[in-house]
């Protein structure tokens, strides 16, 4: 919370995607402070992972807008809005096979940041913040599924993103890794990047998040602090049924 | 006569690996069918033959008008069709059917303006342009003008090469390559990247039409279908979106073009389906495989 200056960085305003008649995301409205790590949970084809596709340009919204640093980037291009900022993880890894490590993150340092300068850099603070130097020379496709998972927040992080939306990465690590990867972002909030981490074990969320979200069907249920959500009756029917 | 067909049929392979060059290419930044493939190759013939008989134009300098020419043609028709295909839920088999349609287009306004006429370029024009007519390797003699389509061939591959592996467009293509939304989110305009590629596929498959006169001889506007089968046959014997494996797959089958044309002549128009058939039901991801599937 140190970076927090209470700044909105990310506002999305009744946001709506469908695919066919189903509503994916149904009006969802959300203000994200810049520095804060905000969670993102909820079952199943709540929306999460959708949300994270519409606000990072991979999906169109059929409705809504989304405003960045006081900018509307409502259904631009993906490339232009990593380019103003925003990058993301996806919940399975897709490297760039037949690339080595380091080019991977070249290609992501040379076409992603606004500013082309200090490439190098970029790429060597992306490297030794996943922890990955010594695979650089090695083929994408070599890694295992948790290195390849790094290497997707290395190749993120070499866009010097101010937002990071990043989609379940705790999902199938060991306690060991996932006390590795909260503290690695943590380590990013501390360098002021804000983040909004999708994800369903909400032990990891604990860990690293100033607030949580919970998601159903479209539209935001809940919002505030986790232990608060465990308490929550729509969000106790949601997760519990009934 | 087994060297002759072996060295012939590596020159021959190193042409048909020109002529895949292109469709791989399209299909490896794309994963869409160029079905008018052929026609294009078709195109940069007739390009050089009115060039030719026009302006006394050697092929040699037709083909940077043919790559500037085409290029261009393809970054704009890139535009045109693919970004659409792409948001269908099934870009690679309408890719077949548009493809499909382009390439009858094209075929109906070539004759509709030059006839159904077999056109061709005098197989001497290198030649008189060099003074010999013919060269010898390890004892068989060979016309010169095969020598000067293998010299612009490998240099084009030289090219594709330091293009893929030495330039920043050349990361950004293979990103695509191996991952579109990863090469999205990495910040790379992927219309962009991938227009220049269709561009450089287009004009690859030209440049194979430049020299087709000394290779497969005369040129007319049906000759494309053909074109586009072989060029497939090619691209799947060397490995599917790979298109530094289409150098491959071309040396395979213009040595087995060469050797049945030498040993069983009368079968050798039924070669390119039968290797198509064998390798797609044996190894349909291409006989390199994997391992280079990705350049």
């Amino acid at each position: 919370m140190s970076h927090n200056r209470n700044g909105v960085i990310l506002k999305v305003e009744g946001l709506v995607k469908k695919f066919g008649n189903f509503r994916a995301l149904d009006g969802v409205s959300l203000e994200v402070e810049e520095g804060k790590i905000i969670g993102l949970a909820g079952p199943n084809g709540s929306g999460k992972t959708t949300f994270i596709n519409v606000v990072s340009g991979v999906y169109k919204s059929n409705g809504g807008r989304v405003i960045f640093n006081g900018e509307d980037i409502t259904n631009i291009d993906s490339y232009k809005i990593v380019r103003k900022g925003i990058n993301r993880t996806f919940q399975i890894p897709k490297p760039l096979l037949g690339l080595t490590v380091e080019e991977n993150i070249r290609v992501a340092a040379v076409y992603g940041a606004k500013d082309k300068r200090k490439v190098k850099e970029r790429i060597e603070y992306s490297l030794s913040t996943i922890g990955l130097e010594g695979f650089r020379f090695k083929k994408a496709e070599s890694l295992t599924s948790t290195q390849q998972k790094l290497l997707g927040l290395g190749r993120a992080l070499a866009t010097n993103p101010k937002l990071l939306l990043v989609d379940e990465i705790a999902a199938g690590l060991t306690q060991k890794e996932l006390k590795m990867i909260a503290n690695m972002l943590l380590g990013l909030k501390e360098k002021g990047v804000t983040l909004i981490v999708v994800e369903h074990l909400m032990g990891f969320l604990d860990m690293i998040t100033d607030e949580v979200v919970i998601m159903n069907a479209g539209k935001e249920i809940f919002r505030g602090l986790i232990r608060e959500a465990s308490n929550n009756e729509e969000v106790i029917r949601v997760f519990l049924g009934g | 006569m087994l060297s002759y067909a072996l060295i012939g049929g590596i020159m021959y392979g190193l042409y048909f690996g020109l002529v895949g060059m292109g469709l791989n290419l399209i299909f490896g930044v794309m994963r869409i069918i160029n079905l008018a493939h052929g026609d294009f190759i078709m195109l940069g013939a007739f390009l050089t033959y009115w060039l030719y008989y026009l302006f006394g134009f050697n092929p040699l300098i037709v083909i940077p008008i043919s790559i500037f020419v085409f290029l261009v043609f393809g970054f704009l028709m890139y535009y045109i069709f693919v970004p659409k295909l792409l948001h269908s839920k099934d870009p690679e088999m309408l890719s077949f059917i548009l493809f499909f349609g382009v390439s009858q287009v094209i075929e109906a306004i070539i004759i509709l303006f030059f006839g159904n006429n077999q056109i061709s370029v005098p197989s001497t024009i290198f030649a008189k342009l060099f003074k010999v007519s013919t060269f010898t390797l390890f004892g068989n003699t060979f016309p010169i003008s095969w020598l000067v389509v293998s010299i612009v061939c490998i240099a084009t591959f030289a090219v594709i090469y330091v293009y893929f592996f030495h330039t920043k467009l050349g990361y950004a293509t293979r990103a695509i390559m191996a991952n579109r939304h990863e090469a999205l989110v990495s910040g790379i305009d992927v219309n962009k990247v991938s227009a220049i590629a269709f561009g450089v596929g287009i004009a690859a498959a030209s440049l194979a039409g430049v020299m087709g006169f000394f290779m497969i001889g005369a040129a007319f506007p049906s000759m494309g279908t053909d074109l586009t089968t072989i060029s497939f046959t090619i691209i799947v014997l060397g490995a599917l979106g790979n298109p530094l494996g289409t150098v491959i797959g071309g040396l395979i089958y213009g040595v087995a073009i060469m050797l049945m044309q030498t040993y069983f002549s009368s079968w050798t128009n039924v070669l390119p389906y039968l290797l198509l058939i064998f390798v797609i039901l044996i190894k349909p991801e291409g006989l390199l495989g994997k391992a280079v599937r990705n350049v």
